[in-house]
């Protein structure tokens, strides 16, 4: 199954990543290569996160729940504050549904369970993006 | 009612494992470790509070831990134990620690986890621990010794599934 997907113009979409975990932050990286995405920020903080993406503007954050100086909860409410109509996936480690629903209800999309296969976190975020923009398939 | 305990960082460890190997990892009986105790070249710390006290840690050889680094990574091969083997390492820690203390709290516990900390080296010893026990994993990448030192803080219900 052909997981590329872009915008309906052509181009990539484009991906913030946040995670503390440097492994984490490359599993995603190839997960947005799958997509045909565009990693265009790298954060290891909610802090980081925030100055990214005011600078980068990308389609679409992921952003794991725990990590240091801002968590993920405080990162989705803070993005929400600045850009209502932003696109935020949770990546989270089991045992932290709570923080998930809470992200959720601040305005989080999504979520995907840590640790996860590459192809198959593509799949997941690929139908999160099919029901939050145009997108065109690449054959 | 330690061993117990110690069974969940092991079957949380072998499920972590599951997402990145074909073969299923096999668990062996736990050991009772009394005293200071030698671990393997590639240690990594887990601190655990709450409701239990105490920590979990893995034990590999270089070889295993570089093996379990490539399965982790998707088959890509490492040589030497780098700033990201290290993370990844740590990584497997986190994930299984978390999936423990998940299983723990569901079964009546109020656990957190501290980050993980990784140490290299030959002929470490690890002392200070109480009630540690030992569990061996075989996986596809090499064995894997499994240790978890747990003092009571408050009881936590006996786990239901055995």
């Amino acid at each position: 199954m052909g997981l590329e997907i872009r915008k309906v113009d052509g181009s990539p979409f484009r991906f913030l990543i946040v995670d503390d975990s440097a492994f984490i932050l490359k599993a995603l990286k190839m997960t947005v290569k799958l997509l045909g995405g565009e990693v265009v920020g790298e954060a290891m903080d909610g802090v980081q996160a925030m100055e990214l993406y005011k600078k980068t503007r990308p389609d679409i954050v992921t952003s794991d729940i725990v990590m240091p100086n801002m968590g993920g909860v405080e990162l989705v409410r803070n993005l929400v504050a600045l850009d209502p109509d932003v696109k935020v996936v949770m990546v989270s480690s089991l045992g932290h549904q709570d923080m998930v629903k809470e992200a959720i209800g601040a305005g989080a999309k999504y979520f995907i369970v840590k640790p996860f296969k590459p192809a198959e976190a593509a799949v997941k975020i690929k139908s999160v993006v099919e029901k939050l923009f145009s997108v065109r398939s690449v054959a | 009612m330690q061993t117990n305990y110690s069974r969940f960082f092991a079957d949380a460890t072998v499920d972590v494992l599951s997402t990145f190997m074909d073969a299923p990892a096999e668990v062996g009986p736990p050991t009772e470790v009394e005293g200071v105790s030698e671990v393997q070249e590639v240690t990594v710390l887990l601190g655990l509070t709450g409701s239990l006290e105490g920590c979990f840690f893995l034990e590999f050889s270089k070889p295993s831990a570089l093996k379990i680094c490539e399965f982790m990574n998707f088959g890509e091969p490492f040589e030497e134990l780098d700033d990201f083997a290290c993370a990844t390492l740590c990584e497997l820690a986190n994930l299984a620690g978390g999936r423990a203390v998940t299983l723990l709290n569901d079964n009546g516990g109020t656990l957190s986890i501290a980050p993980p900390t990784i140490f290299c080296g030959k002929e470490m010893r690890i002392g200070g621990t109480k009630n540690k026990f030992l569990i061996p994993v075989s996986t596809e990448a090499g064995c894997i010794n499994i240790n978890v030192s747990i003092k009571n803080s408050h009881s936590v219900p006996e786990r239901k599934i055995a």
